[in-house]
This record gives structure tokens, C-alpha cells and sequence, in this order.
């Protein structure tokens, strides 16, 4: 079927830059790291923002966000991929009832294989502008046919708004 | 609609469902969590 837009796969999303971009990110220290757990559990425990100087080493936080990982601002990380901790399109209910954000499409599509349990993804079509909500289990999304994910030549998000579906 | 997708979208393409989840589950299911496991 003839689109007019460009259709792309995960492989080719996943190009050298890509990889190289994980790489680096893959050095961070041990500091870093930690807080990004804690930073990671405290987006999904009580949503967010987060203010740097409640985690444990608000120093570590700085290697985050020079990497991309995070995004502070105002003295608060406002994401950590895939959460945001601010209102965004893309409504994630928990196998636990309560909602979260995620950062766009593709973090929505990957929070069930990170927490190892169904996400169901609220959110509007781009096109139509209907409400629609996706079941997604850790093994895959459930139903959706047709839906596409549209997504954004990204280098350095920094906060920004990224794709739909 | 060539036109509106131009005009209400960054630069970028589309990934099918199942493509779209392939990529979400290798970043946060595999790449995240190598990375916050590697000490």
C-alpha cells in the first residue's frame, strides 16, 4: 500500500548513531547510575517532577542530563526516559491502577517490557484526533491494527514533545 | 494529506505497531535496564 509518509522499521531507527548515542551513555559512573534507579522509581511511584536535592546525590544528576537521559529544569527533573513527569500525550495506566506519562510513542510502547507487566497507552490519534487507548503487554501490544507511531528525526529531545500515534 | 503530514510533523517516518513496539521494548526492555544494571 502506497503511504505519503516515509515508513521506516526498528532496525533502521536503530542506525550507528543510535547505537554510539547508547555507547556513551552506557559510561556513565556509578553515581550516575544509582540516582537514575532512584530517579526511574521515583517517576513511577509518585509521578513527578522530581527535585534534585531529595535524591540521595544530587551531584550525579548533572552526568544524567548532559546525557540525555534526564531532563532538569528549574532544579527538577522533569523526565527520565520513558517517564515524564509533567503532563504529555501519552497517558500510561500501570498494572496498579495509576497513571503516568510517558515521553512520547515509542517510551508508551516500551513500559510494558521494562516493568514486566501490562501498560494499557491512552492517547489521540494525530490524524482524526479520536481517543483511543492501547493494551500493551510485555510481549507485545494487543489489538491496534492499523495504528502506526510517528516518529521524529531526534537528536537531543530536551523536554520537547516528540511523537504520536 | 501528503501535505498535512508535512505540515503537522517534524521530520521523520512511520514505524508500523509492531515495528513501533519492537523499537520501545529494545530501548526500555533491553538497553535501559543493561545500562542500570552495569555496575
Amino acid at each position: 500500500m502506497s503511504r505519503p509518509f516515509p515508513v521506516s522499521t526498528a532496525a533502521e531507527r536503530m542506525d550507528a548513531e543510535f547505537l554510539a548515542k547508547w555507547a556513551d551513555r552506557a559510561a556513565i559512573g556509578p553515581a550516575a547510575r544509582a540516582v537514575l534507579r532512584e530517579i526511574l522509581d521515583r517517576l513511577v511511584a509518585d509521578g513527578g517532577p522530581v527535585a534534585v536535592n531529595t535524591l540521595r546525590d544530587p551531584a550525579a544528576v548533572a552526568e544524567l542530563d548532559a546525557r540525555d537521559l534526564v531532563y532538569v529544569s528549574d532544579g527538577r527533573v522533569m523526565l527520565a526516559y520513558p517517564w515524564s513527569g509533567t503532563p504529555t500525550a501519552f497517558v500510561a495506566v500501570l498494572d496498579d491502577g495509576h497513571e503516568r506519562w510517558a515521553c512520547c510513542a515509542i517510551d508508551a510502547l516500551g513500559l510494558a517490557p521494562m516493568l514486566g507487566t501490562p501498560v494499557t497507552v491512552r492517547t489521540r490519534c494525530h490524524h482524526c484526533d479520536d481517543a483511543f487507548a492501547l493494551h500493551v503487554e510485555p510481549s507485545g501490544p494487543v489489538g491496534g491494527d492499523g495504528v502506526m507511531a510517528w516518529v521524529g528525526d531526534r537528536g537531543d529531545l530536551r523536554g520537547k514533545a516528540c511523537t504520536s500515534l | 494529506m501528503a501535505q498535512w503530514w508535512a505540515a503537522t510533523r517534524a521530520p521523520g517516518a512511520a514505524l508500523t505497531l509492531p515495528e513501533a513496539f519492537r523499537l520501545g521494548a529494545t530501548i526500555f526492555g533491553e538497553l535501559l535496564p543493561r545500562l542500570l544494571r552495569a555496575d
